[in-house]
């Protein structure tokens, strides 16, 4: 019996954890959001905003992980809004312009925003794995790094960047990252640099790598993986894909723990039956 | 059940990748090559519009392209330090494509070389230099007692000129085991990624696909 | 000269963005800057498209000496082609249209969008995400097969994974209350426990980490600049 166990075939635990995530998503429950600190904190640099503000958002990422940080991308998005902010959107990945798009779609065009005016959509632009030229680039010159937004209309055209050098010239710049380029680069060039007060949602694999920088208020606040999108939406009273999921995640985290649990039981078991 | 086309196109290209948790095979393998084949024509595409275009052509010949201003040909040098890079493709020309290289190369050493020092080690050592007693606050002592702590020796046990023993053993050891929490919690985070890119595609299996679930 | 022209381009061009740093408000050196970044900016790409030859041609002497399983490098050409012609064509994303259609990821298909939209979001998107899920199952795998509390280490290793995966869902505070065991944080939920996990120890190893990580960064950046490493080269510098 413990051999077998110990030898079980892995397909049997990929049905397993399929079945219970499939199973939670035909079957949910809405759970309480409990709040992390980190959360609060972007919420709340967000929620200093005033009418008129300008904020700089980042859409770094890519189908791969947009089931986690694409929710927090649209809540964070929709929060600015409601302060009556004014936001620059671009991309620095090459499949972040989808996102950066249905953002607009989603959240901007149904809010009234107007664009040009409100927002605008500066499209993406390459810069090397670690993006660092374009970075640095639109620290000190913005309009050379993007002659003309995604739609083609020159930049001194457009009534939004009038005025808009660089970074400088930003309330807060919201990296919404799930890699590189993203957040780490952002706090190397841009932060240190030139002092913007980031806020940022990453993907909860590449959160532990940003802790130092929220504790060295290097990041304002951090919205981490899909529970931050959670908890984020929950902030702001908007629930979507964040809070949907939440569930579903709950129970596979369950699945892993008692896989853990179940696997070392199951080994020291086997150990004591073989000393017997 | 959707009606959709490239619904359906989307749901079977996600079973044909799924499979693969069955055993490789024949579907697997070709929405791999699929999936190579789609992501680097993107990648190029974007590229295409996004640098040649937008950041050379556009600045070198605005009228050719609808736009206001007066000709930069400044970026055609870029495209000439990009010529140099791709004339590794012909034989006998390797050197040149060096000196495209070592363009690129220079340019990004030098902004890396700073944004380091400052971003990563300079504003670090900020939060990492703090007071370890604060008075009447047990809370904060402990919390920068700690964080210092597993900073200095999760950093000794990368030291390797000295070998690890006697005190300085202990002191690896206690580094060692700060570097475990982290990397347990560093799975707990990867397990939490993963499960919600899982949770996304079983999503649009039963919502948008199969219109089981609303989401 | 075949190796003091590129050693005194590395040179030159590092120099104009660390000289910046320091005089920044100078309008030669930050013009001199600018123009470096965006010549940067379009080199990369013609490194992109090297890479992107490299793939295709290497695909392609496959298909042509029929080597074992070439029928797959003709869908990977092939996907190539009717991607790129497309992308290139329509610049992704026109005017007005709407990838996402369905509230946020799912991915439903809009009746405006181009052949370009479509490819991404009904073949690139289900295959990004579902590959990456992939490793939801291994990882699912590993839990049960591979971690195993056989000392001190991998006892913290597990302890603090379990935390952290309870602490981040609402499941772990109920089930804390549940069990009554309020009273030994203190009557603080088990998130406290998991949240000042990832704010000391895991951030204090964290720091560390990245410490190495800069410092690698640092020490190789100068020997680049210098000349004393030249592995850019590629075969050793010569």
């Amino acid at each position: 019996m413990i051999e077998r166990l110990q030898t079980l075939d892995r397909r049997w635990i990929f049905l397993i954890l399929f079945l219970a995530v499939a199973g939670s998503l035909l079957f949910p429950h809405t759970l309480h959001v409990a709040v992390e600190p980190y959360v609060q904190k972007a919420y709340d640099t967000l929620d200093l905003l005033k009418p008129g503000d300008k904020v700089l958002m980042a859409f770094d990422y890519g189908p791969s992980v947009a089931p986690e940080i694409h929710p927090a991308a649209l809540a964070m998005l929709r929060h600015s809004f409601e302060r009556g902010a004014k936001v620059v959107m671009y991309t620095l990945w090459n499949e972040g312009l989808p996102f950066l798009d249905a953002s607009i779609q989603h959240v901007a065009v149904p809010m009234g925003k107007r664009e040009n005016i409100d927002y605008v959509n500066l499209g993406f632009k390459w810069g090397g794995l670690q993006g660092s030229s374009v970075i640095e680039g639109m620290g000190s010159n913005l309009k050379a790094v993007f002659p003309v937004t995604h739609e083609g209309v020159p930049y001194d055209q457009v009534p939004i960047l009038q005025g808009v050098k660089g970074y400088r010239d930003f309330k807060v710049l919201i990296a919404v990252s799930a890699g590189s380029p993203g957040v780490d680069e952002y706090v190397r060039y841009a932060n240190a640099r030139y002092s913007i007060p980031i806020v940022a949602a990453v993907t909860r694999v590449s959160a532990p790598k940003e802790f130092p920088y929220v504790n060295g208020k290097q990041i304002y606040g951090l919205c981490s993986g899909l529970v931050g999108s959670a908890e984020y939406e929950e902030l702001i009273h908007h629930p979507g894909l964040g809070i949907a999921g939440l569930f579903a995640l709950s129970v596979a985290n369950l699945v892993v723990i008692a896989f853990i649990v179940f696997g070392n039981l199951i080994y020291f078991w086997g150990r004591k039956s073989k000393k017997g | 059940m959707s009606h959709d086309l490239g619904v359906w196109v989307a749901a079977l290209l996600t079973l044909a990748a799924l499979s693969f948790l069955y055993k490789d095979n024949l579907f697997y393998r070709i929405a791999e090559n699929i999936f190579v084949g789609v992501s680097s024509a993107w990648v190029f595409a974007t590229n295409i519009h996004s640098d040649l275009i937008d950041d050379m052509l556009l600045k070198a010949f605005p009228h050719a392209f609808h736009q206001p201003g007066p000709p930069d040909l400044k970026p055609l040098w870029g495209g000439l330090i990009g010529l140099l890079i791709l004339s590794r493709l012909i034989p006998g020309w390797t050197s040149l494509s060096r000196w495209g290289i070592a363009f690129v190369v220079g340019f990004q050493t030098g902004i890396q070389l700073f944004g380091a020092i400052v971003g990563n080690v300079l504003l670090q050592l900020n939060s990492t230099i703090v007071p370890l007693f604060v008075p009447r606050n047990l809370s904060a002592t402990l919390r920068n007692g700690l964080g210092t702590l597993g900073t200095f020796t999760s950093l000794s046990y990368f030291y390797f000129s000295r070998e690890q023993k006697g005190w300085f053993g202990v002191v690896t050891r206690l580094g060692v085991w700060f570097l475990m929490i982290s990397f347990g919690a560093a799975y707990g985070s990867t397990v939490m990624t993963r499960m919600s890119i899982l949770i996304g595609r079983l999503q649009f299996l039963l919502s948008t696909w199969l219109g089981v679930i609303h989401t | 000269m075949q190796r003091q022209i590129p050693m005194f381009i590395v040179f030159v061009s590092g120099l104009t963005m660390i000289v910046d740093y320091f005089f920044p408000r100078v309008p030669y050196i930050q013009g001199a800057r600018e123009i470096f970044l965006n010549w940067g900016r379009i080199a990369l790409t013609f490194a992109m498209i090297l890479g992107i030859m490299n793939l295709l041609m290497s695909n392609l002497r496959k298909v042509a000496l029929r080597k074992a399983g070439w029928i797959y490098n003709v869908i990977l050409l092939g996907s190539f082609a009717l991607t790129f012609y497309f992308a290139v064509q329509y610049k992704m994303v026109p005017s007005g249209n709407t990838f996402i259609t369905h509230k946020g990821t799912d991915m439903g298909s809009s009746g405006t969008m181009s052949f370009a939209s479509k490819i991404f979001l009904d073949v690139y998107t289900p295959l990004s995400g579902t590959i990456f899920s992939l490793v939801a199952f291994f990882i699912a795998s590993a839990a049960f097969r591979a971690f195993r509390a056989k000392n001190i280490e991998a006892i913290l290793l597990l302890s603090s994974a379990i935390v952290v995966m309870l602490g981040s869902i609402p499941f772990g505070d109920s089930l804390f209350a549940w069990l009554g065991l309020e009273h030994i944080l203190g009557h603080r939920n088990f998130s406290w426990l998991s949240t000042q996990i990832q704010q000391i120890p895991m951030s204090a190893a964290q720091r560390a980490i990245n410490f190495g990580v800069a410092f690698g960064m640092v020490f190789m950046s100068i020997k680049i600049l210098t000349g004393i490493d030249r592995s850019y080269f590629g075969g050793g510098g010569e």
